[in-house]
């Protein structure tokens, strides 16, 4: 599974202008990479996971996922591509308030359908076990800390056995010691489960965890390498 | 289904004081709709029981007698046989009887109207013991709080019972002398004086067109035999049959010899004009059912209706400006879970379902508060019998208490309707809800 990104251009509009956010990106990260795409706020980050995961379109170029061409899809076959192959972690943790930590990681699988509802909830326990919060099933998401916040959309990501996950400054919302744990907890997963990991990050103790660097500044690949 | 229900309620406890402020109101709505069908049922039924005791049978077999071509009278003949046919022909029969028919003027102490004038059978009037004596004072300035009268002096020769409002306007009261005069066939006047044994309580407008006494008195006056009569009146156990009872008889009585009329959706007096002038002559018989005989005042029901239906309308139009408004607060609030929602792989109808969802929840919910208050409303006023004090209001509701028939199909009306009616007014908001972007959505709650 590999996510293909060619001459990709994205500009957004600025009052009566428009402002390039990336500038012609080329990119292919093979399956089972633990990759960052890592620089300062405002270069792109953002913008590059986004169209990743079909949640916008390129303005030029091509990205494709699993050789499908994403900008070729319609909305409904995006989002089944975003349900079945897509993970995604957010920057804020992104939880329905109104759902406990159980019925949050067990919504995406409600959504793919196909499964019973103890089949449902023996994934779903799994991965919160995994994720060290077998205990918190019950809870609502204001009763966890922000890393456990964090946990709990990690186990979301993952309960639909993604192909790609793609996680948004994961750690910037937590502090330094939790945002190792998250970033640890994603690396084991990415060599227990071969999931392939993209993440953003500006901060240099998380961007040293990962296996692939792809540093951006002002919309453009700086630097690419592999350790 | 369950998540999404989950989400729904959970939302609506989440934004407690809008939800209770707006289920208040939808409570409210439910409330009156159901107090207004309720109010308009309790007519209906009140004008089926009192036209079908005062006036009219579910079926009537009735008809016009002409002896020269400008005439026409409200008489039919083979009383018998008619009566016969009916028995032997109508499955799933109540009651059959006939009443004579009459129609001149009532002249009393202090004034005098015209009137139709009903010649009872008294063994088959089920409809005396139902009628409820007034008291002296309501027919009578200074009058005491006391029935006067006996409902079983009736019967004897040249008796009558009017109605309160009746005896108001004749300055009447029991044991009084009342002259009625009518004009026979032959252009001459006939004449009879009756002595009041009772007055009845008004049963709204139609205690305006009858007055009753004794068969024999209505054949006596105008010199008819005693195979005449005004028409027989069919009563069904089951009065939605009434139309198909109808036609049943038209068959069964043509094929007897009789003469039959085209069906004339109107009360026999109705038709006076248009059978005089008519060119034919003998007996032809006149088949209507009770909701034709009432036609005449069913405006009572339809404006109500219609009274209803705009007061809904209104009401629910504020209602729905009411959720749609607050389902654009709620879209707004939650414009980051809706990226979320859709950049986890909800698909956008399923969000519109969701937000519609929660907007039907919430009218369901108002609607069964709603119900609950219209049920104890309902109970309490009818169990307090309370009383009327407009005359006006008495006469166009037919009735001297508030009288409420709240039915399960109301309860169902407004159960359904609701949450239809909150859905559709979320339609918009939920719309432009799952038509977002998920990227703009994520963003724009950030």
């Amino acid at each position: 599974m590999s996510v293909v990104l060619d001459q990709v251009v994205k500009d957004y509009p600025l009052g009566s202008s428009m402002v390039r956010a990336l500038h012609s990106i080329s990119l292919r990260i093979e399956e089972g990479e633990f990759t960052t795409i890592a620089g300062p706020s405002g270069c792109g980050k953002s913008t590059l996971l986004n169209l990743i995961g079909c949640m916008d379109v390129a303005t030029e170029g091509h990205v494709s996922i699993e050789g499908k061409e994403t900008g070729l899809l319609t909305d409904k076959e995006q989002t089944h591509l975003r349900l079945n192959t897509l993970g995604f972690i957010f920057q804020s943790f992104n939880l329905v308030p109104v759902l406990s930590v159980f019925q949050n990681v067990e919504l995406p699988l409600l959504l793919k359908g196909g499964m019973t509802a103890a089949q449902r909830a023996e994934r779903v326990n799994a991965l919160l076990d995994q994720v060290g919060l077998g205990a918190k099933a019950k809870n609502r998401s204001h009763e966890l800390s922000g890393g456990q916040r964090q946990r709990v959309a990690i186990a979301r990501a993952l309960v639909t056995l993604p192909k790609i996950v793609l996680a948004d400054e994961p750690t910037a919302n937590l502090d330094s010691e939790t945002g190792k744990t998250i970033i640890e907890l994603m690396r084991s997963l990415n060599e227990k489960q071969k999931t392939t990991f993209i993440f953003s990050s500006h901060d240099p103790k998380v961007i040293e965890h990962a296996r692939r660097i792809v540093r951006l500044q002002d919309g453009r690949v700086i630097e690419d390498v592999r350790k | 289904m369950w998540t999404f229900l989950l989400i729904a309620l959970r939302n609506l406890v989440q934004a407690r004081r809008r939800t209770l402020l707006l289920g208040s109101a939808i409570a409210f709505v439910s409330l009156l709709l159901l107090l207004l069908l309720s109010i308009s049922k309790g007519v209906s039924d009140r004008l089926i029981e009192a036209s079908t005791l005062t006036s009219t049978g579910h079926v009537n077999v009735a008809g016009f007698f002409k002896q020269r071509a400008n005439s026409a009278t409200p008489l039919i003949t083979n009383r018998n046989q008619i009566r016969q046919l009916v028995t032997e022909n109508v499955t799933g029969l109540a009651a059959v009887t006939d009443r004579a028919r009459g129609w001149g003027r009532l002249i009393g102490p202090a004034g005098s109207f015209n009137t139709g004038l009903n010649g009872m059978i008294l063994e088959e009037s089920g409809f005396l013991k139902e009628l409820k004596l007034a008291e002296q004072s309501e027919y009578k300035k200074d009058g005491q709080n006391k029935i006067l009268g006996n409902m079983s002096d009736f019967g004897k020769p040249d008796t009558i019972i009017i109605f309160a409002a009746q005896a108001k306007k004749l300055g009447a009261d029991v044991g009084d002398t009342l002259t009625f005069i009518t004009e026979a066939n032959g252009g001459q006047t006939n004449s009879v004086d009756l002595s009041v044994v009772a007055v009845a309580r008004d049963m709204g407008f139609l205690s305006n067109f009858s007055v009753f006494v004794p068969r024999r008195t209505v054949l006596n006056l105008d010199r008819r035999g005693d195979d005449t009569t005004g028409a027989v009146w069919v009563y069904l156990k089951d009065i939605r049959r009434a139309s198909e009872v109808r036609k049943q008889l038209e068959g069964v009585l043509g094929k007897a010899g009789f003469q039959i009329l085209e069906h004339d959706p109107r009360p026999f007096f109705f038709k006076f004009q248009k059978i005089v002038g008519q060119d034919w002559r003998g007996l032809r018989l006149d088949l209507t059912t009770w909701d034709d005989e009432v036609s005449f005042i069913n405006w009572i029901v339809a404006s109500l209706n219609g009274l209803s239906v705009f007061l809904v309308a209104v009401l629910g139009l504020i209602i729905a400006t009411g959720i749609a408004n607050s389902m654009w607060m709620t879209v707004r609030e939650r414009t980051k879970e809706i990226g979320t929602l859709r950049a986890i792989g909800m698909q956008k109808n399923q969000v519109r379902r969701l937000f519609m969802l929660e907007a039907s929840l919430l009218g369901l919910a108002g609607a069964l508060a709603g119900s609950l208050a219209g049920i104890v409303l309902v109970t309490a006023v009818n169990t307090f019998q309370i009383p009327i004090g407009n005359s006006g209001l008495r006469v166009f509701l037919m009735t001297d208490v508030v009288r409420l028939a709240l039915k399960p199909q109301h309860i169902l009306t407004a159960v359904i309707f609701m949450p239809l009616l909150t859905a559709f007014a979320a339609f918009y908001p939920s719309q432009k809800a799952s038509r977002m972007p998920p990227v703009q959505a994520l963003n724009q709650g950030k």
